[in-house]
């Protein structure tokens, strides 16, 4: 008996049409769900750009620090290392897009610390804000990055942070996640900010890629 | 009581704004503030 007639008939793509796609970065013509196929065709370009340097600058001396302007990228990556103030209440770092604080975001993330026999895993669906890391509340610093894929009109904006590390009283802690945020909006701006005190200084680099 | 301070950057310009929280970004911490605390909380 043939393979073929053991193997029940099953709808969606054809080969070709899946074939087509992958070369051409376009959505199987028989995907008809409209958001799935903008979204193939606003995030499946597969990066073969280079990264150009938007910014290189010290890490404000701020509560909340915004880098606007960003223009039309598609990839924007952020990379920092962040003085912490070890205020009491300076646990988060937090971070929004295009000065939004509707509840679109959602989140996923884990750290581990030395002292600690297992990860703790922090998550939030329909949230104001991404929060990518805890800062706890001992002075130091915090590095890691972030890369936003889909930054463009159009792309649901998919956040990917760490690993990062901290330097400070649990040193070698580690984290990472990932994050979304539910706009079809171009990204033109994004927020890292706290809710207790200035960030001490830093450094932060923003980078962005089509 | 001072307010938390911003810093704004347009990259585009190389407009750099300092400056203390307006009315408007001021009651958005005092919102953020509050749900962190309802975070820790769980």
């Amino acid at each position: 008996m043939a393979v073929s007639s053991l193997v029940p008939a099953v709808s969606g793509p054809t080969l070709a049409e899946i074939t087509t796609a992958i070369t051409t970065n376009a959505a199987p013509a028989s995907v008809t769900n409209s958001s799935i196929a903008t979204q193939v065709a606003n995030n499946a370009t597969p990066f073969g750009g280079t990264w150009t340097t938007i910014s290189d600058a010290a890490f404000p001396n701020a509560t909340s620090v915004t880098i606007s302007g960003l223009g039309s990228y598609k990839y924007i990556r952020i990379i920092f290392n962040i003085a912490i103030s070890g205020s009491a209440g300076s646990d988060g770092i937090y971070l929004r897009f295009n000065g939004s604080a509707g509840s679109d975001y959602n989140y996923v993330w884990t750290r581990q610390a030395p002292n600690q026999t297992s990860p703790e895993t922090v998550s939030s669906w329909n949230d104001s804000l991404i929060q990518f890391t805890q800062a706890g509340q001992f002075a130091g610093t915090c590095t890691g990055s972030l890369t936003i894929s889909g930054a463009q009109s159009g792309g649901r904006k998919i956040v990917d942070y760490g690993p990062g590390q901290f330097r400070s009283g649990q040193t070698g802690t580690t984290w990472g996640g990932w994050g979304i945020w539910s706009s079809s909006a171009a990204l033109t701006s994004f927020t890292i900010f706290n809710n207790a005190a200035a960030f001490p200084g830093g450094k932060l680099i923003v980078l962005g890629a089509n | 009581m001072n307010r938390p301070i911003v810093y704004i950057f347009d990259v585009t310009t190389q407009e750099e704004i300092i400056r203390e929280m307006n009315d408007e970004e001021y009651a958005q911490h005092l919102l953020d503030v509050q749900a962190e605390a309802l975070r820790k909380a769980k």
